[in-house]
């Protein structure tokens, strides 16, 4: 057993505030305490990632949070392509289409954004 | 080659211990690397289905409504012992998912229908 | 015992159930050496569920009681198996590599590094290239 010890960083105390405050963050990220979620904390969590929410950030975000509030579950990929087709249409359902929006991993970044629980990297 | 089906087999009540979403957890991994999966419910595996879970008093959350999404994930149906419904006194309309009812014969074509299989 | 006329199988062994609360992980310890034993190999172990805690290096027990974690470390050492905990599994039992350790901020590491904590990607692809699926628990 390798014995290890570490010293644990709290990143969020090293911020400023010269925005509205941020919600507390874990160091990858995602919200501590997903309560805190609002519209206003999806805004600057999104500027972390170099995004810019618009109104087409914001439909399938509305929408991944309508999911998870019914379903308990956050969806991988596949799920998220096919819950976007199934809603917003074939156009928007497509990995490319969410791969503009949010990146390489939408599902992933939408949830961080969205303000959905931390994947647990098991797939 | 083309994959061989997966076939998963719930025969768990869906609270009071894990094994009814460790199968789902399963399903997911097996429809995101592009599987196929033949989700079997036998014996009290079959309450997993049943519409209108309400789990606010046990710190739990609600399985069916994660058991849809399935449909997401390209598993359009999933395969149910008539047998085990009746046992139990349950109707086919008291189900949230869109279900094949099968008998004990058809279950066992499906099982041995080749492909692995797993049975937490 | 073995029979020389019987082929080498590959093995994906799946243990979903903790060492203390049931005999299903030390029948899957001694069915994975029994095969072992007998010419077959483990392509992949996978610990799952309750089953995470087959690869926690924190485990004491009494000198008089198997302690199933250390055979199971070095049943894979010695054969060089690959071994995986189910990364949802292990975490929420307190089973966690470097990488989850500094993932969650906790200061301790509890997996032999002889299990690797993975995804249930790890289970599908083990689908294709055993031969033989079993699980206990």
């Amino acid at each position: 057993m390798r014995p290890q010890r570490k010293l644990v960083l709290a990143m969020n105390d090293t911020f400023t505030t010269a925005t509205p405050a941020l919600p507390k963050l874990d160091p990858e990220g995602f919200l501590l305490h997903l309560n805190d979620w609002t519209p206003a904390a999806a805004e600057q969590l999104a500027i972390r990632e170099d995004i810019a929410l618009k109104d087409e950030h914001w439909e399938v975000l509305s929408l991944l949070r309508r999911f998870y509030e019914a379903h308990q579950v956050a969806p991988a990929n596949r799920a998220l392509v096919a819950l976007v087709k199934r809603e917003l249409g074939s156009d928007k359902g497509q990995s490319r289409y969410l791969m503009g929006l949010f990146g390489g991993s939408p599902a992933k970044l939408a949830a961080k954004i969205g303000g959905l629980p931390k994947p647990e990297n098991c797939l | 080659m083309a994959k061989r089906p997966l076939t998963l087999i719930a025969r768990r009540a869906p609270y009071g211990g894990d094994g009814a979403r460790q199968t789902l957890d399963i399903a997911f991994a097996a429809a995101v690397f592009e599987r196929d999966v033949r989700y079997l419910f036998i014996g009290d595996g079959v309450y997993q289905l049943l519409r209108g879970q309400d789990t606010a008093g046990i710190a739990a959350k609600p399985h069916v409504a994660a058991l849809e999404t399935l449909e997401l994930y390209g598993i359009e149906t999933v395969y149910v012992l008539k047998s085990a419904l009746n046992e139990r006194g349950i109707e086919p309309s008291e189900l949230a998912l869109a279900a094949t009812l099968v008998d004990e014969a058809q279950l066992q074509t499906l099982i041995e229908g080749g492909g692995p299989i797993i049975n937490l | 015992m073995a029979d020389s006329a019987q082929p080498a199988l590959r093995y994906l062994v799946i243990v979903n159930a903790a060492p203390q609360s049931s005999e299903a992980a030390l029948s899957a310890y001694r069915f994975a050496t029994a095969l072992l034993d007998q010419g077959h190999s483990i392509e992949q172990l996978f610990f799952y569920g309750d089953g995470a805690h087959n690869a926690s290096a924190v485990t004491v027990m009494p000198q008089d009681e198997p302690n199933l974690p250390a055979l199971w470390h070095a049943l894979i050492e010695e054969h060089a198996i690959t071994s995986t905990a189910c990364v949802s599994s292990a975490i929420r039992r307190g089973i966690v590599d470097e990488t989850e350790s500094n993932r969650h901020e906790l200061n301790a590491i509890t997996c032999y590094p002889s299990s690797e904590i993975g995804g249930l990607g790890q289970l599908i692809a083990a689908l294709d290239s055993a031969e033989r699926v079993i699980s206990f628990g």
